[in-house]
């Protein structure tokens, strides 16, 4: 009873053992429903303890236990309940200020995270801006690195190179257009212009004659520049069919030194061939390949020198030679000697000879072949051209 | 011999048919794939010189069609070349294929070619003016002299011999010689036939190897 005191939320309610009320500290919160009643001399276990509504509605926690009266050996009803009512209030307050600050960080974060992604995006934006002033015309231009987060350095380093090949192959191509271009121009020029001296007057049968012929020269020469230009084209994209067979290197080279035998001995230049083993390859792009180079060797070798055609093969490749002593290449004129109409001493481009394609054509055989062509010069003043033909083709 | 030329360009029909009928045929030009057709399938024609850009029906329609009924010849002229190309012309039934540009000279010897009815007949033995050639033994004599050729020099008199009086083109002499089926830009037919001539006709009468300017050589007599 005195423990009741002072706790005004405490309700304690005894009954004697037929259910007459003997005390009730608090009647005015109404009575209780029935309750699991727990033995007398045990603890009331968790299951006994009830959350309930009291008949006038107050929100209680209660158990109830049988008890023994030691004097009178009489047994009553302890009912025990507490009331909840603030409890619940006070956690209807905690959820509602928790909802309130979980909604705010929420809202917080959101914007937070939107201002670091903004500031953490910025690079990206720079680059996109720099991406964008980046044109044919200047390729060369690249992306900031410096300027990049850690996190895109490899992407624009990535990017970067990129832009160099295309850089390098676009220089190329608008080289090669203005070096075809020009080209061209010539045997136009030489075409328009001799047939519009050979109009402005009546002229002998003769010389119409030779006009014409010389006309058919030029054309015959433009012809063939087409004809080689067709065929890189068209072995740049592989459509090229490439008849792959297996053939003597000494008869093949045997061949071509018979082609070129009467050409050689004109100009004095002797042709030897050392040879052996086969080659798998396509027989008329090796030819074309060969000549290609035999004619340059021929045409730069003096009078009473040697060039030698050789073949050998080993486990991984067939390489075929042809060397020629003679005027060494300038280091300068490496790097471009394979590109299309580069002539590494423009005063050699006679009009009748190779329209500065046959290196060119060369390279795109290899390529075709799988193999490659280098080039090198040896210290008794050689230059070598290699071709290595792969032996798997 | 009657040849229909179907070409819808102007100037390649005029110089075409100007240039075969100065070569010996008579030739009939039509403009269209469909006359084209229609000329091949109601007259009498010993070769076709069939242009494959054509307005309308073009020149691989022109053949599928004639092939139903016609086995005429066909010699196709086009600017393409792609490998496809090649393949379905002479799928379709094309007897040659010519690319545009061509040696005109080139041209006449594929028809001359595909006109040569049957086997052509070796002989055996040539004889132009007063050089023999006896083919099995690979000698050569004029007015009974023997003259040393080279493997090479020998082929190359053979091919103008056997085709005597027909212009051949430098690139048909560098195929039919050496192999080399590709256009190249060194002078070697004409430094061969320049090393030929000295040994064939220098000291002899009459020359035998002409220069057909701006088109080839020829082999004749022409005495």
């Amino acid at each position: 009873m005195d423990a009741t005191l002072g706790h005004d939320d405490l309700l304690l309610i005894l009954r004697s053992a037929d259910g007459a009320p003997l005390l009730d500290t608090r009647p005015e919160a109404g009575s209780l429903p029935a309750l699991p009643m727990t033995a007398a001399g045990q603890e009331p276990d968790q299951e006994s303890r009830q959350n309930l509504r009291t008949s006038a509605g107050l929100p209680v926690r209660a158990t109830a236990l049988w008890a023994n009266i030691d004097s009178t050996g009489e047994k009553v009803q302890i009912i025990v309940a507490h009331n909840t009512s603030d409890s619940i209030a006070m956690l209807a307050s905690y959820r509602q200020q928790i909802l309130g600050a979980a909604l705010s960080g929420a809202i917080l974060a959101a914007l937070l995270g939107y201002v670091l992604v903004r500031r953490g995006l910025r690079p990206a934006r720079l680059i996109a801006q720099q991406a964008h002033s980046i044109t044919a015309q200047r390729l060369d231009r690249g992306l900031d690195v410096a300027s990049a987060p850690y996190e895109l350095q490899q992407l624009v380093v990535a990017f970067n190179g990129m832009l160099d090949r295309l850089h390098d192959s676009f220089q190329r191509l608008s080289q090669f257009s203005a070096d075809l271009a020009h080209d061209l121009r010539t045997p136009i020029n030489n075409l328009m212009v001799q047939t519009q001296v050979a109009l402005a007057q009546p002229r002998l049968p003769e010389e119409y004659q030779g006009l014409l012929v010389s006309n058919v020269e030029e054309y015959e020469r433009l012809a063939r520049m087409l004809d080689n230009m067709l065929f890189l084209a068209r072995a740049d994209h592989a459509h090229v069919a490439v008849a792959f067979g297996e053939l003597d290197c000494r008869l093949e080279l045997q061949r071509i030194a018979d082609y070129f035998e009467g050409v050689a001995e004109d100009s004095g230049v002797c042709l030897e061939i050392a040879a052996s083993g086969n080659i798998r390859a396509d027989a008329m792009l090796l030819r074309r390949a060969i000549s290609n180079l035999v004619a340059n060797a021929i045409r730069y070798t003096a009078a009473g020198q040697t060039v030698v055609l050789a073949a050998a093969q080993t486990e991984q490749a067939t390489v075929i030679s042809v060397s020629n002593p003679g005027p060494q290449i300038a280091d300068s004129a490496i790097p471009r000697l394979f590109d299309r109409f580069y002539r590494a001493d423009p005063a050699r481009s006679d009009s009748a000879s190779s329209a500065g394609l046959g290196l060119a054509i060369v390279q795109s055989i290899m390529k075709l072949h799988g193999g490659r062509v280098e080039l090198s010069r040896s210290a008794e003043q050689m230059t070598v051209f290699t071709l290595y033909f792969p032996a798997d083709g | 011999m009657r040849i229909l030329l179907v070409e819808d360009e102007p100037k390649a029909g005029e110089y075409l048919r100007k240039g075969l009928s100065e070569s010996g045929y008579v030739v009939d030009w039509v403009r269209t794939g469909a006359d084209g057709l229609h000329c091949a399938t109601t007259e009498d024609y010993d070769l076709i010189v069939l242009d494959v850009m054509l307005p309308g029906m073009d020149g691989w329609q022109v053949i599928s069609e004639l092939r139903k009924t016609h086995s005429t010849p066909v010699l196709f002229l086009t600017a393409r070349d792609e490998v496809d190309d090649r393949i379905k012309g002479l799928e379709l039934g094309a007897d040659d294929y010519l690319v545009k540009p061509f040696a005109f000279a080139e041209l006449v010897a594929r028809i001359r070619t595909l006109l040569r009815r049957g086997p052509i007949r070796e002989a055996d033995l040539l004889h132009i003016a007063d050089m023999e050639i006896d083919v099995m033994k690979r000698r050569v004599t004029r007015n009974g002299e023997r003259i040393d050729l080279t493997t090479k020099e020998f082929s190359l008199l053979y091919l103008m011999a056997k085709r005597q009086s027909e212009v051949l083109s430098r690139s048909l002499i560098a195929s039919q010689v050496w192999d080399m089926n590709f256009d190249s830009d060194t002078n070697v037919v004409d430094v061969a036939i320049r090393r030929l001539r000295i040994k064939i006709d220098e000291p002899y009468a009459p020359p035998l190897i002409h220069t057909v300017r701006g088109m080839g050589y020829v082999l004749e007599d022409r005495t």
